[in-house]
């Protein structure tokens, strides 16, 4: 059972963070290109990166989960 | 909206909704096995090297990357056409790009990094959407698996026919915990006389599973090619760095007691060296997470629903395997010009 939970719980808690990260970035960067439609290239460039490393921290979880699902942890049986 | 289901469009939706059905009832798509490592070929090997079905896909992104630009440039012309237009287009527009970020001459410079980079994970990423891919290969007995595997692999599919080819048909068999430890003994026996294990000898032991090897399959879903693109953009950042400002690149990481040191210095310093190792992980992680994620998104998908719905996976497939692939490359060009940025002018404040 807890090989079936973990990678679940550790990809599903990991992605809240980046998920929330993400949504914020997207409506800061939207309402600046709103605001401001002529920085739009400029926005979307530095939006884009910020998304990239909100995503990393996702990432890592999902590299946790996968390890979860192939390799197995030693010591959980 | 009461238009939406009149006329053609109302036989468009029965039709959707009778093949959706269809699929449901009548398609019977397996699931593919889920290797995290690359399937190594059987028989085919380099100076002791094995190759795996990812570096096939890599030489065949690599041969898209040398025809498409041997095409465009086969006849130059003054006004483009065609091709050599598109390709003129695409340049431009990411140069445009470039030098918004860092200037003309610094654009100009790393130009063909950032598109090298770009192209290749682009044709990389792509060709996973070509249909065949993660579908033809070799059938191998499930045993074989398992201990090819590691014993990762534990359940395969009968084998069956579709259009007179033999293929695996969606009826799952597991190994029992008997033949797995069966597997075991015959392989240790195998090595004793030196022999490579190729399935069980007594045919009534066998378990009947068979598990496909892919003669193709995405190339970033190997740890190794997202690896070592990463050393090579951040090892390059150094060299970049080392360039344009010669020894006072260094500065970055270590200040020399002439110019003053300040703790916080040191402190900066040694988080500068840590980022730059947590580059090499952050960017080959995620590429690799990205594309073998998607594979196994595209996996899933027809082994629910046969029809129409993975199409709408596809095409979210294409924009994840460009969006990694320009992410890619802007990230390497945007440590370039930061790894560049001289920091002369911050005595004078």
């Amino acid at each position: 059972m807890t090989e079936i939970l973990a990678p679940g719980l550790a990809i599903g808690l990991g992605a809240i963070g980046p998920g929330i990260g993400v949504g914020l970035l997207v409506m800061g960067a939207l309402q600046a290109i709103g605001r401001n439609p002529e920085a739009a290239g400029e926005i979307r460039t530095n939006m884009i990166l910020g998304i990239v490393f909100a995503e990393a921290i996702a990432i890592y979880a999902l590299v946790v989960a996968l390890l979860l699902v192939f390799v197995g942890a030693p010591g959980l049986g | 909206m009461r238009k939406l289901f009149q006329g053609t469009n109302l036989i468009i939706l029965i039709g959707v909704l009778a093949a959706l059905l269809a699929s449901a009832l009548l398609i019977k798509v397996p699931l593919p096995t889920i290797l995290l490592p690359a399937e190594k070929i059987p028989g085919l090997s380099i100076a002791g090297f094995p190759i795996t079905n990812t570096l096939i896909t890599t030489l065949m992104a690599d041969l898209t990357v040398l025809i498409l630009g041997f095409l465009a440039v086969r006849k130059i012309k003054e006004v483009p056409q065609g091709l050599q237009n598109l390709v003129e287009w695409v340049f431009e527009a990411f140069n445009g790009m470039l030098t918004d970020i860092a200037g003309k001459q610094k654009a100009r410079q790393w130009f063909p990094m950032f598109m090298t980079i770009l192209l290749f994970l682009l044709f990389a990423n792509w060709w996973e959407l070509v249909p065949g891919f993660d579908s033809i290969g070799l059938i191998e007995p499930l045993e074989v698996a398992y201990h090819e595997s590691g014993g990762t692999v534990a359940t395969g599919y009968e084998k069956g026919t579709f259009l007179g080819l033999p293929s695996l048909v969606k009826k799952p068999v597991a190994l029992t915990a008997e033949q797995k430890h069966k597997v075991e003994e015959e392989v240790l026996a195998a090595e004793a006389h030196g022999e490579a294990y190729h399935g069980p000898h007594d045919e009534h032991d066998a378990s009947g599973g068979y598990v496909l090897l892919p003669f193709f399959r995405a190339a970033a879903t190997d740890l190794n090619l997202p690896l070592a693109l990463a050393i090579i953009s951040v090892v390059m950042t150094q060299i970049v760095g080392m360039r344009m400002l010669g020894l006072k690149y260094w500065r970055r990481f270590i200040n020399p007691v002439i110019t003053g040191i300040k703790p916080i210095d040191i402190f900066v310093g040694v988080l500068e060296f840590v980022s730059e190792i947590a580059k090499i992980v952050s960017f080959s992680f995620r590429l690799f997470g990205n594309i073998f994620a998607g594979q196994v998104l595209l996996f899933v998908m027809p082994f629910l629903v046969a029809l129409i719905v993975p199409v709408a996976f596809f095409g979210l497939e294409l924009f994840v395997g460009f969006m990694q692939a320009f992410v890619f490359a802007i990230l390497t060009f945007i440590f370039f010009e930061q790894g560049t940025h001289s920091h002369a002018g911050d005595e004078h404040h």
